[in-house]
C-alpha cells in the first residue's frame, strides 16, 4: 500500500492519500510524513498554478491594453489610422458577395489659423468636438478615426456611394454650425474626399484615393465633398511635380514678369503698369499664374514668390523711372497675396526696396484681394495701416467678387478699387446692365474712392465708362501684359493707346 | 479540555484523538487558554497523542499564539512525532517550544522556561 501511494504520487497525482493504521508505528509515522508531504507538495503545486494564470491573465490585460493604446487616438479617443486601416482590411478580406466598403476622408479647412490664433489647447478642444459631432452622424456600423493633424475618416463598410454621401452630406452639416468653446469661437469646416473600393484594391490605396479626391475638393473651394476619380490622381501627380520645381523656378530664374499699362480712359495716356508674374517652364512651356500660384501658396513658396516679384519689378521701374521721363502720376502696380500681408517684416521690406531703388511710395499701389482684406486679423491690419502710413497706395482686387459692402469700402485704408473682370463680362451676356455698373462706381466714389476697371476688351466699353466718368481701365482692348522690351518700346514712344473706333 | 490548577500554572490543552484537527478545534482550545491567562503568559502543554492528522490551519493558530510563554508538544507514538514536527515546522512560534514523548520531561521543561 505504501509502494502504491508512492507510485501515485510520483506519475503526479498530488492528491493521492495513504490512511495510516491504528497501530501508529515507525511504518504509520512514514505514511503520515508522506502524507503532510504530499499535501505540501499539492499547495505548492496550486498556488503556483494560480500565480502563473493571475500574471497570465495580467500579461493579456496588458496586451490588450497595449493595443487598445495603439489603435486609438489619445486626444479624441477615436481609432487611429492603424486601426481604421486594420478595419478596412478586414472588411476588404470579408468573402462572399458583400458590398464594397468605402472611405470619407475630411479635412478641416483653416484649422491652422485655430491654432495659430487661439493656441494649441484650443486647437484640441476644436479637435475633440469634430470628432464627437463626426460620431453622431455615422451609423452603428461605421467606423470614425482620426488619421492625425485635423484630417478625419470615416469608414463605411458594405457601402454604397449614395450612403457614402449621404454621410458625408450630413457630416459637412454637422461641421457647418458654429464650434462654441467657452470665450472661443470658431467655424471648423472641412474638404471632404469619398472613396468607394474597387474590386481588389488595398486599403492603402483606397485612403490615398479619398485623400485625393479630399485634395480635389479643397482645392474647389473648400467645404465641398468629391468622389475620387482616376483624373484626380493624375492632376495630383502633375501638381506635386510642378510643385517641386516652382521652388527651383524661383530660385533660377525661369519666371518673369510681364506688364499690363492701365490706361487713362478719358485721353488713352498710360497711367501705369501691372507687373504679373510668368513661368516660362523650360519643357511645359508658359505656365499661367492662376495655375501656379495657387500652389505656391500650398507649399508655402507665395512669400518667396511675391518677393522675387516685387524686388524685380521694383528695380524694372527704376530702370525705366532713369531711362525716360515718366508722368508724375505714373504708378507701377503689385499683387500681394494674404500671406504676404501676414508676413511682420513686410512693411520694412517694401520700405527697403523703395529707399534702394528711389521710387517715391505714392508711385506704387498694392493690390489685395478683398477677400484677404476683409477676413484680415491684427497682423494684416497693422501691415496694412503701416503701408498707408508710409505713402503706399492700397487698391482693393477684384472687387465685386466677395465681401463688398459700403462699411468696409469705408472703414479699410484703401485707396483704389478694382472692379473684378466677372463684371464687364456679365455685361457681355446681358446678365447684368450698365446701370448696375453705374451704381457700382458711385457707391466707389461714395466712399472717396477711385475704380479702375480691368477685363476691357471693347472700344464699347471704353465708351460707356468714360462716360460714366470713369477715369481708370486696363484690359486686351488697350494691350495684353507685355515682356519687358514690349513694355520699354510702348513707354519710350509716349504713345497713347487707342480708345475707340471714333479715335 | 483544559486542565487548570496543574502545578506551575501550566496549562493543558488535551487535542481529541482520531479525527484531523482543524482550524476551528483548535481556535476553540486557544480561545479558551487566552481566557484562562486572562493577560498573562503561560506555559502551555499540548497533547497531541493520537489525533488523526493536524490542519495547516491548526499550526497557524497555534504557531501565533500570544498567551503562551512555552509551549511542550506531547506526544507518544512515531506518528505523534511526525505530527508534532509539522505542527512545530511552521511560522516560528513567539516562544520556545518543544516535542516530548513523557509528560515528566515535558513538564520539567515547562518548569524551567518559566523559571528562566
Amino acid at each position: 500500500m505504501l509502494v502504491d501511494g508512492i507510485v501515485r504520487l510520483s506519475r503526479g497525482d498530488l492528491s493521492s492519500r495513504m490512511k495510516p493504521s491504528a497501530a501508529r508505528d515507525d511504518v504509520d509515522a512514514v505514511i503520515t510524513g508522506f502524507n503532510l508531504l504530499a499535501e505540501e507538495l499539492e499547495l505548492v503545486h496550486s498556488d503556483f498554478e494560480e500565480r502563473v494564470a493571475s500574471r497570465t491573465a495580467l500579461l493579456h490585460q496588458a496586451h490588450l491594453d497595449m493595443r487598445t493604446m495603439a489603435m486609438t487616438d489619445s486626444l479624441t479617443g477615436l481609432d487611429n489610422r492603424i486601426a481604421l486601416l486594420s478595419k478596412l482590411e478586414e472588411e476588404l478580406a470579408a468573402e462572399g458577395d458583400t458590398p464594397p466598403a468605402a472611405v470619407i476622408l475630411l479635412d478641416l479647412d483653416s484649422f491652422k489659423d485655430v491654432n495659430d490664433s487661439f493656441g494649441h489647447d484650443a486647437g484640441d478642444r476644436v479637435l475633440q468636438e469634430v470628432a464627437n459631432r463626426l460620431v453622431t452622424v455615422v451609423r452603428d456600423c461605421d467606423t470614425v478615426a482620426r488619421l492625425g493633424g485635423d484630417e478625419f475618416a470615416i469608414l463605411v463598410p458594405g457601402g454604397t456611394l449614395e450612403i457614402a454621401l449621404r454621410i458625408a452630406n450630413r457630416a459637412l452639416a454637422a461641421l457647418g454650425d458654429r464650434i462654441s468653446l467657452e470665450e472661443l469661437n470658431v467655424f471648423s469646416r472641412a474638404s471632404i474626399g469619398v472613396r468607394l473600393a474597387d474590386p481588389g484594391q488595398s486599403a492603402e490605396s483606397i485612403l490615398l484615393d479619398a485623400d485625393t479626391a479630399m485634395y480635389a475638393a479643397k482645392r474647389e473651394g473648400r467645404s465641398t465633398i468629391k468622389v475620387f476619380e482616376p483624373l484626380m490622381l493624375l492632376q495630383r501627380q502633375l501638381r506635386s511635380q510642378i510643385a517641386s520645381e516652382l521652388r527651383d523656378a524661383i530660385r533660377t530664374n525661369q519666371l518673369s514678369i510681364h506688364y499690363q499699362p492701365v490706361v487713362d480712359l478719358r485721353d488713352g495716356r498710360v497711367l501705369g503698369l501691372e507687373a504679373l508674374v510668368r513661368w516660362n517652364h523650360p519643357t511645359r512651356g508658359f505656365i499661367m499664374p492662376d495655375e501656379f500660384i495657387p500652389l505656391a501658396e500650398e507649399i508655402g513658396a507665395v512669400v518667396e514668390l511675391d518677393r522675387w516679384v516685387m524686388a524685380t519689378a521694383i528695380e524694372q521701374y527704376s530702370m525705366w523711372r532713369s531711362e525716360m521721363s515718366l508722368d508724375d502720376d505714373f504708378q507701377l502696380r503689385l499683387n500681394l497675396s494674404a500671406v504676404e500681408l501676414q508676413q511682420l517684416d513686410l512693411v520694412d521690406y517694401v520700405r527697403g526696396l523703395l529707399r534702394r531703388f528711389d521710387i517715391p511710395p505714392a508711385a506704387l499701389v498694392l493690390e489685395i484681394t478683398e477677400t484677404a482684406l476683409v477676413t484680415g486679423g491684427e497682423v494684416e491690419t497693422y501691415s496694412l495701416l503701416s503701408l498707408k502710413q508710409l505713402g503706399v497706395c492700397i487698391e482693393i482686387d477684384d472687387f465685386g467678387t466677395g465681401y463688398s459692402s459700403i462699411s468696409y469700402l469705408r472703414k479699410l485704408p484703401v485707396s483704389m478699387v478694382k472692379v473684378d473682370r466677372s463684371l464687364l463680362s456679365e455685361l457681355a451676356t446681358g446678365s447684368i446692365q450698365f446701370g448696375f455698373i453705374a451704381a457700382i462706381l458711385q457707391l466707389i466714389r461714395a466712399a472717396g474712392l477711385e475704380a479702375v476697371f480691368e477685363g476691357i476688351e471693347t472700344p464699347e466699353q471704353v465708351q460707356k465708362l468714360s462716360e460714366m466718368g470713369c477715369i481708370g481701365g486696363q484690359g486686351y482692348y488697350f494691350s495684353r501684359p507685355l515682356p519687358v522690351e514690349e513694355t520699354t518700346s510702348l513707354l519710350r514712344s509716349a504713345a497713347k493707346l487707342p480708345l475707340g473706333p471714333s479715335q | 479540555m483544559v486542565n487548570e490548577g496543574h502545578p506551575g500554572n501550566v496549562i493543558r490543552l488535551v487535542m481529541p484523538q482520531g479525527i484531523e484537527i482543524t482550524g476551528e478545534i483548535a481556535e476553540a482550545h486557544s480561545e479558551r487558554a487566552r481566557i484562562i491567562a486572562n493577560g498573562s503568559l503561560r506555559p502551555v502543554l499540548l497533547e497531541i497523542s493520537g489525533v488523526g492528522s493536524i490542519s495547516r490551519d491548526a499550526r497557524a493558530v497555534f504557531s501565533s499564539s500570544r498567551s503562551s510563554s512555552a509551549i511542550a508538544v506531547l506526544g507518544a507514538s512515531p506518528v505523534d512525532r511526525v505530527l508534532a514536527n509539522f505542527l512545530l515546522g511552521g511560522d516560528p512560534p513567539p516562544c520556545p517550544t518543544r516535542f516530548f514523548t513523557t509528560e515528566s520531561e515535558a513538564m520539567a521543561w515547562l518548569g524551567s522556561c518559566t523559571n528562566a
